[in-house]
């Protein structure tokens, strides 16, 4: 097993979770450092201050389960969809690439609530 | 053509700063002034008071208990903070007069909060001190664009159509057009304003960020954050593509790529909030009434 980082919400964490990133209020005082273990006391506060998701460290495997076709095929379709508004960019910049990334996954996120409210 | 001071002279009979931001920096600027002296100003500006104590009990801050007064807000935030948001919200008062043909406002100050967001939390991550003055520069960096469109509204429509279907960026087609940008355009307006000169820099050098210097790095969090905000489509200035990333400008803020997911997580969930409370829209059209009070 490796140990790998993870950005969850604060619904999924829970005690004994290692965080990987300082905890920090809405005026950027540090609630808990990167490196703690999480507490009940942690999660009360957590919840008190709005904190909505965590960076945790945890362990995983080794070779992560591969993605559905479904799941792939929505990716390619948000990836073909953004890339032409990204073209002036360089995408093998690692923070440009990575945030191509994270529109890639807001926009298939999009795309299933709005798949999801249509079939109700 | 029209040089970047003239046209901020021109537009100044629409754009003026409310008279409330004036008394605030008169009443911050006086030692002898308490954090009563600045309540008691923001109180008698009940739409500022408002919006000012449902910013304070937004997402945006999520403070585990409601704030109910204005000095509460104080003790809280801190006067400068309060301060810079008093700014935020006046500045949009001060474009309430454009005409809704020229520029589509509630697009344009959504890009522009997106952008404010995103900077305000680059500067905490950073442990910068008064995140809220990041958050002002975000807000106003395409300001000038505002001045543009309301003064050279004929070659603003041409540039835009340059645009079309190219891969040129808006930016690009503003300098081939006037021999200058939006960000010059900017830059002049803040300067005809009075605001502090490291906010003039962060506005004026958001496409071009120095690689030194006493402002690079106020400057390199609007130019990032201009980029966040573009990406993520929030709103629309007038930007069809993704601006270019500056290497060095990323590099300079040592930020950890790992906090990008949640940088733009806290930009997401504050942007409906803060857009909800400073921009009023109106009850029958739906229309953006920007900062109406």
């Amino acid at each position: 097993m490796a140990i790998v980082t993870i950005v969850l919400p604060l619904d999924e964490i829970v005690e004994g979770m290692e965080l990987d990133a300082d905890v920090m209020d809405g005026v950027g005082r540090a609630l808990v450092r990167a490196g703690a273990i999480v507490t009940e006391k942690h999660l009360r506060i957590f919840h008190m201050c709005g904190i909505q998701e965590l960076r945790v460290r945890r362990q995983g495997p080794d070779d992560a389960p591969e993605p559905s076709a479904e799941v792939l095929a929505a990716r390619q379709e948000a990836d073909d969809l953004m890339r032409p508004r990204f073209r002036r960019t360089d995408l093998t910049h690692p923070p440009v690439a990575a945030l191509f990334g994270e529109c890639v996954a807001r926009a298939v996120d999009r795309s299933r609530w709005s798949g999801a409210s249509t079939d109700a | 053509m029209r040089r970047p001071a003239e046209l901020v002279q021109a537009a100044m009979r629409l754009a003026s700063l409310p008279s409330i931001y004036v008394r605030l920096s008169e009443v911050t600027n006086d030692a002898r002034s308490t954090c009563s002296d600045v309540a008691r100003v923001i109180q008698e500006d009940t739409s500022l008071s408002a919006r000012l104590l449902r910013l304070v009990n937004s997402a945006f801050y999520g403070f585990p208990s409601r704030v109910d007064t204005v000095t509460q807000a104080i003790n809280l935030v801190g006067t400068n903070q309060v301060m810079e948001l008093a700014l935020a919200s006046s500045v949009l008062r001060a474009f309430e007069g454009i005409p809704k043909d020229r520029v589509d406002m509630d697009g344009f100050w959504r890009h522009s909060i997106g952008t404010a967001i995103a900077a305000r939390s680059i500067a905490l991550r950073r442990r910068l001190p008064n995140a809220e003055r990041y958050f002002v520069a975000g807000l106003l960096h395409d300001v000038g664009r505002l001045v543009l469109f309301l003064e050279e509204p004929e070659p603003m429509a041409l540039a835009l159509a340059a645009c079309d279907g190219t891969d040129a960026l808006l930016v690009e087609a503003e300098r081939a057009t006037f021999g200058f940008d939006h960000a010059d355009v900017g830059r002049a307006l803040l300067a005809s304003w009075k605001l502090p000169a490291a906010l003039q820099e962060a506005v004026g050098r958001h496409h071009a960020p120095p690689r030194v210097g006493e402002h690079a790095v106020d400057t390199a969090i609007i130019h990032v954050s201009d980029v966040i905000a573009n990406a993520l489509e929030l709103g629309f200035s007038g930007e069809r593509l993704v601006p270019p990333l500056d290497g060095p400008a990323w590099t300079l803020l040592g930020l950890d790529l790992a906090e990008l997911p949640l940088m733009v997580a806290d930009v997401e969930r504050q942007h409906a909030d803060v857009v909800q409370i400073m921009l009023v829209y109106d009850h029958w059209s739906g229309e953006a009434v920007v900062g109406a009070g």
